[in-house]
């Protein structure tokens, strides 16, 4: 009985629902011009059209690569970002002097630790770099809403990029943005490291370059987790180093997997230098014993404490990484 | 893409007007709350490359025909015959599909040595083709090669020394046609199947035949029995010309059809809000459809008229296939059926309609008011299959400006049936048997037919009749927006609105009918259950 009553007024509420609906729309369609000199409405037979998602891996940046824009974005980064940046994180900058006899596009491709990160490298690259960047950023997190898109794309020049699952979108078009002469900023991870810990580069950087035969440099920054990382409500000053590498050429034999393990030995080659010396760091890599991004250990809080041992780049002398 | 199928769809208060053609223009109607709108399937996605489709088709026969290079062999008599000016509607932007078809066809026949070629425009008793409008269907190559030879013929149903008498069917029905295609190795029939009621044996049973044997099919009887052209199982027309088409298969004469389909974009991108539904139209069709009403509200209608019949519809070739004439047309149909059908549940009370400017008999003239007729009665109101939209005893209402008006060139004999027979009666049996014949021998319209670009002077009956069929439906028809004397010669009622339609309407259905409109064209069958 009681349920045949709850089933009742369930009926009358759907019916009064539908009916306001209607009335609604009528009510709004009074207030306009009349058609075809307003927009027509639409019939209540029929089922309105759900706006195509403009948003994620679709959101178009194209307007962010305008002359207007880029002009405005470099002037926000050489006049605010960069010198906030610099004052936030302090960044020591180690081989960036193979962008004097390199030319462009380039790939880089960081370990990711922290939303300063793409901040940080950009602000890192020489100025005829820097003004010519796109930034691969999460499809899913960074354009998913329209002001978060529009954030990313204006600022950072940022462009989707999907990471939950395979998009060949998503990928073409960084590639047209490299065979266009832009250089890209792109986090093989696919996020930012949860313990202090890297994560298995994915293919995508790799997939990249053997299309586009643009070479891929190396990066490692270090410190910026302890300035704002993954969860961390505040911002806290701090140093930081970014460590470019040797560019990595692909080669026609190579394949995305294998040419991502070697961009990720690269980068872990860097870490280690960043922990001891360049000379250290080179010798365990002719050994083959560059310690790994992605740590030792088992997982869980040992992991993650373990990462805290990490020498910081303001006390270099004390080199207690990797752990023994 | 796919395209999004037709449907059906119930008019409430929020439903913003419905378009309706009105002739040389158009305008926007509200509809009463509970009324029905068909909307056409939208335009199937056209061949990838319909050269190569051709092909295609030229090798891979249907039915019990050999590739067309087999029957292709030096020494032969080839005749080529080609559907007119009547299709497709309107005509269709360049390459036309019979100038692709055609050349091809040629390209093969040069292939095989083949040196005694006719090309022939199946007129039946339509008017003459001028030189512009053959040019446009077949392309200069083809015509720079054929018509300075005098082998790019047009059909003459009146030449005694160009037809010949094949004999009878078994229901007695006169069979004669094309003295040429019947001493012909190979007839090559092009078609253009814009509705299902095209192509088949129609093709040449009709097309290149005489007035003596067209009567046989073209007259009261078979057009009431034709439940509707758009069905051929249940068309009277169509199983008589089925029946001639097999006799004169049986009398050793060897047909090739090539049969095309057409997607239903009908009109350019311009015009582009006419083949979109009403709530879909953005901003730019809105500011076309109120620049276009403006405009045409100010200009003469002789201006008016030109720019219409300049339009080339974007029509696209949406299938092709050759072979057997009823292996090919079977297939045909399906294609017609899979861009045209639109299911509707049950007949209403009241059909509306919007007439366009054009219909197969006035490409480049105008739309007199017993071509309007024909188009609303014989045509749209037949666009139908199982049974008619509106009910027996149910009311047509019809949008078009009908005025008294007559092109003397193309149609002399519709200026005399208008003034001399429809003023006398306008039932179809006394007119085919009081008056018929008298038009079809009349010598100034023979004259006027072959020599000129006039229609047969019997050509204004069989548009009668076509009406034939809906006029024994209907309980009564009525024209919106027409000139009052010319509609009431029809015998059909003037109406200055809609609204005052549909109150007349309610005299003869009751006072709280059921109402459809059908959204046409672009062309839709209606698929009634």
């Amino acid at each position: 009985m009681e349920s045949a009553s709850k089933n009742f007024h369930k009926a009358v509420i759907g019916a009064t629902k539908l009916k306001l609906k209607s009335e609604y729309r009528h009510a709004k369609s009074a207030l306009r011009p009349s058609f075809p000199y307003g927009k027509p409405t639409l019939p209540g037979a029929i089922e309105p059209e759900k706006k195509k998602n403009k948003l994620g891996v679709d959101y178009n940046t194209d307007w962010a690569r305008k002359p207007a824009m880029k002009f405005a974005r470099r002037v926000v980064l050489e006049s605010l970002a960069r010198p906030v940046i610099h004052l936030i994180a302090s960044p020591t900058i180690l081989g960036d002097e193979i962008f004097q006899s390199l030319k462009g596009p380039f790939i880089f491709t960081a370990n990711h630790a922290s939303h300063l990160d793409t901040g940080l490298l950009l602000t890192c690259l020489p100025e005829n770099i820097r003004g010519k960047c796109v930034a691969a950023a999460a499809a899913d997190y960074f354009f998913d809403t329209p002001m978060k898109a529009f954030f990313a794309a204006s600022v950072l020049n940022a462009v989707p990029m999907e990471r939950l699952k395979v998009n060949r979108k998503s990928a073409l078009m960084a590639a047209d943005l490299i065979d266009k002469g832009w250089n890209l900023i792109i986090f093989p991870e696919g996020g930012r490291t949860p313990d202090g810990w890297g994560q298995p580069f994915k293919g995508g950087a790799a997939y990249l370059a053997i299309r586009t035969g643009a070479p891929i440099i190396p990066v490692h920054i270090h410190g910026t987790r302890q300035l704002l990382g993954k969860g961390a409500r505040r911002l806290v000053t701090g140093t930081t180093r970014v460590t470019f590498g040797k560019p990595i050429t692909p080669t026609e034999k190579d394949d995305a997997r294998k040419l991502a393990e070697r961009v990720q030995d690269a980068v872990a080659c860097l870490a280690d230098e960043a922990a001891t010396t360049f000379w250290e760091a080179k010798k365990r890599n002719a050994n083959k014993t560059t310690p790994s991004l992605e740590g030792h250990l088992d997982k869980g809080w040992r992991k993650s404490f373990a990462s805290y041992s990490l020498p910081s780049p303001s006390r270099p002398s004390r080199p207690s990484w990797p752990p023994k | 893409m796919s395209s999004r199928p037709g449907f059906v769809m119930e008019v409430d208060r929020s439903t913003p007007p419905t378009l309706f053609w009105h002739g040389e223009g158009w305008k926007l109607e509200k509809l009463p709350s509970g009324s029905r709108i068909i909307y056409p399937k939208e335009p199937m996605e056209a061949l990838r490359d319909p050269d190569r489709a051709i092909q295609d088709a030229l090798d891979n026969p249907l039915g019990e025909s050999e590739p067309l290079d087999a029957l292709l062999k030096p020494g032969m008599k080839l005749t080529i015959a080609f559907d007119d000016i009547s299709l497709p509607l309107p005509p269709m932007q360049k390459p036309d599909i019979r100038q692709r078809v055609i050349e091809a066809v040629l390209t093969r026949a040069a292939n095989a040595g083949v040196d005694d070629v006719v090309l022939i425009a199946a007129l039946a008793l339509h008017r003459r083709m001028t030189e512009a409008e053959l040019r446009h269907a077949l392309g200069n190559r083809v015509y720079d090669s054929f018509a300075p030879h005098g082998l790019l013929k047009q059909h003459d149903a009146e030449d005694p020394d160009g037809l010949t008498y094949l004999g009878t069917t078994d229901k007695g029905e006169e069979v004669e046609i094309s003295k040429r295609a019947c001493e012909s190795d190979l007839i090559v029939y092009v078609n253009i199947n814009l509705v299902a009621m095209d192509g088949g044996h129609k093709s040449v049973a009709t097309g290149l035949a005489s007035y003596k044997s067209l009567r046989h099919h073209h007259n009261v009887a078979t057009m009431r029995a034709s439940k509707s052209f758009m069905d051929q199982h249940h068309s009277e027309l169509h199983s008589a010309n089925w029946r001639m088409g097999r006799y004169i298969k049986q009398q050793g004469i060897k047909i090739f059809q090539i049969e095309t389909t057409l997607n239903t974009n009908t009109f350019p991108s311009q015009f582009r809000f006419l083949q979109k539904r009403e709530w879909e139209w953005d901003i730019r069709d809105r500011a076309t459809f109120i620049a276009s009403s403006k405009v045409m509200s100010k200009t003469p209608p002789r201006i008016n008229r030109s720019v219409f019949h300049s339009i080339l519809s974007p029509h696209a070739m949406s299938s092709v296939q050759a072979g057997e004439v009823e292996a090919v047309h079977e297939r045909t149909t399906e294609h017609v059926y899979a861009q045209q059908l639109v299911p509707v549940s049950g007949q209403s009370d009241i059909l509306t309609l919007g007439l366009p400017y054009i219909s197969p008999y006035n490409v480049n003239s105008v739309l007199n008011p017993i071509l309007v007729a024909c188009l609303g009665l014989g045509y749209f109101f037949n666009l139908y299959r199982n049974k008619p939209l509106v009910r027996k005893g149910g009311v047509l209402i019809m949008s078009h400006p009908t005025t008294w008006e007559f092109n003397p060139v193309h149609h002399p004999s519709y200026i005399d049936f208008f003034d001399q027979v429809l003023s006398e009666t306008t039932d179809p049996e006394v007119i085919q048997s009081k008056y018929e014949e008298s038009f079809a021998k009349d010598p100034w319209y023979i004259h006027l037919y072959r020599t000129g670009n006039a229609y047969h002077g019997v050509h204004p009956f069989y548009m009668w009749y076509w009406c034939a069929h809906a006029l024994e439906h209907l309980g009564k028809v009525i024209i919106v927006g027409g000139d009052p004397k010319a509609v009431s010669r029809l015998g059909f009622s003037p109406a200055t609105t809609l609204m005052d339609a549909l109150e007349m309407a309610k005299d003869v259905v009751g006072s709280n009918p059921s109402l459809t409109h059908f959204h046409v064209p672009p062309l839709a069958i209606a698929d009634v259950s």
